[in-house]
């Protein structure tokens, strides 16, 4: 009878074997080398990471597709412990890896950028490749009606509204409500205050939640955290109030790739460079609202996007 | 009677709650549907099943195939209920990108066919034959649909549609990783219960081990992994070409095969510990050595046990496998996550669905293995 076990615990033991066996040797194919590329878990990491994939692949490297992976922080690990090659990153963010956040020039597009690449290079041996022209920063969406009544269109508008006692309610994470680099900065930036009955907290919330809640009025919310190139807002009938008095940190976003990486295959540079450098704002904006709003696949949209700038035949 | 009526309840509220909801695009909310606002032909059908499935529940009369049939009834109307949406989308303001998430109604109405069916089985005379057939009607049912395009619509599928490679990717990925960490579960955990069946001093220290690891959140224990991995790995570089790293497969199997040894220890132990003196003594009279006595005796009588600690640890694991994700590990838990950061309900379905499938399908299969390897003396005794 205790054949039986063994028979079962062996069909275990070589599930296990097998996949060892898998996930250790995959076929090999001639190409000029193999690159990971990954990117994080939204929209736009999917959107930019498939780009990044599709090229590469086109240009003849094994690309193996881990887009999608994680969140900043397991990015950021990875690839320093070198599991991955190359994802997209924001430049602003840098400054939280480096405790460098109270610097002034990460709010400067150039020389954020500069920042970043002299950091990161020094640090870990990172390269930063050309950045993408449209700035994903955190900003303050308002519903249009609103807006348009008021005629909202800065943040400094925003706050003389606020302080003439005009009704806002704004949907918010934990983190945009109480770190120092968001709403407080705006709140002094631009001399207004939002009190605690003016702000709907959603723990952990994200701006896909945060917009949502104003779209529908949840609560009474009619203002919500945003990402400058949340491709939603448009749907959802929200706009996003300018910084004029810039704020924020500027997270533009550009592939970071591993210096060793690079050196190996320096052509990966000429392949990037020419796309990031065409999506702005309004490109990010449209591409992401058809992953997010149009719930088209990523693979999709970016192949259609480079094909239609021949940048992938 | 009970249990009758509550079908009877389940068939009402499928049409009180709304059945679907119908979603200008991916992200807006969208609108309910009720049955009632549907043209007269559908909600009249729903009245008259409604009433039909009140008549026999309080009749006394037990008819399987009426039950059988309808249950297909039931499915079909929710089915062409569907197929009325996909071309009528814009009566609820949407267009092309337009789609169909299921509601509260729409689960109660699976519940209630499930419901009906059970109830079908259990009063019927032909068991080998009634469920075989059921199933054979409702997959043609569904596949005739699908056929005429009643799902092209749906939400949940066109999730599916955008990432199917992936899906089948992070679906093998999922099972792979849950298999081999009950595997290297199995292939620890039974030889140590057998050592703290065998042992007091060592069954306190095994179970002390084991329980304490159960306590830590599973997020927690992903986490802990990490940092220890990873300086492994810097280290080492033998194990980091393995691919043995701070985050990816390494920890979430070293964190999965943690989980799983509990229940497998804690079953072998009590297969083992709790078989009647009197049969030991039984076979030491007949003139086994111990080793005989573990291999014939022992061994077969606990195995049920085991294979029901390995069957526990396995539905155990393919639950916690979706929190793999968060450490890159992959598995189905990637589109759970996608899903809440992008709060699309239907995404975090296309994760959530295959799980509980997965988790069944592993316990019955076990059920049929634990059935398998009882010995046959042991089966009678228990008059099954």
């Amino acid at each position: 009878m205790n054949k039986k076990l063994v028979l079962v615990t062996s069909v275990l033991a070589l599930s296990l074997a097998a996949f060892v066996i898998l996930t250790g040797c995959e076929p090999k194919q001639e190409t000029k080398g193999k690159v990971v590329i990954a990117s994080k878990i939204d929209t736009e990491g999917a959107l930019l990471g498939s780009m990044i994939v599709q090229l590469l692949d086109h240009h003849g490297y094994e690309a193996v597709d881990k887009t999608e992976f994680g969140t900043t922080e397991v990015m950021r690990k990875a690839i320093r412990a070198e599991e991955i090659d190359i994802y997209p990153e924001y430049t602003g963010n840098v400054a939280f890896f480096h405790n460098d956040a109270d610097n002034p020039v990460w709010k400067d597009p150039q020389e954020a950028y500069a920042r970043a690449v002299e950091l990161d290079e020094e640090a870990y041996d990172l390269r930063w490749l050309q950045p993408a022209p449209a700035n994903n920063t955190w900003a303050i969406a308002v519903r249009q009606d609103l807006a348009e009544q008021n005629s909202l269109f800065t943040l400094a508008d925003l706050a003389e509204y606020v302080n003439n006692g005009g009704n806002l309610k704004l949907a918010c994470s934990e983190e945009f409500a109480s770190r120092q680099g968001a709403l407080p900065s705006f709140e002094e930036a631009y001399n207004f205050k939002l009190e605690k009955d003016q702000l709907l907290i959603l723990s952990g919330g994200n701006t896909a939640t945060t917009e949502r809640a104003a779209a529908e009025q949840t609560d009474g919310v009619n203002a919500a955290m945003a990402y400058g190139t949340d491709g939603a807002l448009a749907a959802l009938g929200l706009v996003v109030l300018e910084d004029n008095r810039n704020v924020q940190h500027v997270y533009q976003p550009a592939p970071l790739v591993r210096g060793e990486v690079l050196d190996k295959y320096p052509e990966i540079e000429t392949i990037l460079n020419p796309v990031f450098g065409t999506l702005d704002l309004k490109t990010l904006q449209s591409l992401n609202s058809r992953l997010a709003v149009h719930g088209e696949a990523a693979s999709d949209v970016a192949q259609e996007y480079l094909q239609e700038n021949g940048l992938l035949k | 009677m009970r249990f009758k009526i509550f079908t009877g309840l389940c068939a009402v509220c499928t049409f009180l709650l709304p059945l679907f909801t119908v979603k200008p695009n991916r992200i807006q909310t969208g609108s309910a549907v009720w049955v009632f606002e549907l043209p007269p032909g559908y909600w009249a059908a729903a009245v008259i099943l409604i009433f039909l499935i009140a008549f026999i529940v309080f009749s006394r009369r037990h008819t399987d195939i009426l039950f059988l049939l309808f249950s297909l009834a039931f499915m079909t109307l929710l089915l062409a209920i569907l197929h009325y949406l996909q071309g009528h989308l814009y009566m609820w303001d949407a267009q092309e990108y337009g789609r169909i998430s299921f509601s509260g109604g729409f689960w109660i109405a699976l519940l209630t066919i499930y419901l009906l069916l059970s109830w079908a089985y259990r009063n019927t005379r032909h068991k080998q034959l009634l469920l075989p057939i059921a199933i054979l009607l409702m997959t043609a049912g569904v596949f005739l649909f699908i056929l005429v395009g009643s799902f092209e619509h749906t939400a949940i599928l066109l999730e599916y549609q955008n990432r199917s490679q992936k899906f089948l990717m992070e679906l093998l990925n999922h099972i792979n990783l849950s298999l081999a960490a009950v595997g290297t579960a199995t292939v620890i955990g039974v030889p140590a219960g057998i050592w703290a069946a065998r042992s007091q001093k060592y069954r306190i220290l095994v179970f002390k081990t084991v329980n304490g690891i159960q306590t830590i959140p599973s997020l927690a224990l992903f986490g802990l992994m990490i940092a220890p991995l990873a300086l492994l790995s810097q280290q080492f570089p033998v194990l980091r070409s393995l691919g043995i790293a701070g985050i990816g497969t390494a920890p979430a199997l070293i964190a999965l095969t943690l989980y799983s040894l509990l229940p497998i220890i804690r079953n072998t132990f009590t297969g083992i510990y709790y078989i009647e003196t009197q049969i030991i003594s039984a076979a030491h009279g007949m003139g086994m050595n111990r080793a005989q006595t573990f291999r014939y005796i022992e061994l077969p009588l606990s195995t049920p046990m085991i294979l029901t600690g390995i069957r526990m640890s396995l539905v155990q694991c393919i639950g916690n496998t979706a929190v793999a994700a968060l450490i890159g590990a992959g598995g189905l838990g990637t589109f759970i996550f996608q899903g809440l950061g992008q709060s699309v309900p239907d995404l975090i379905l296309l994760g959530v669905i295959p799980v509980i499938l997965l988790s069944i399908l592993f316990d019955r299969l076990f059920h049929l293995a634990e059935h398998w390897a009882t010995p046959r003396g042991v089966r009678l005794a228990w008059g099954n």
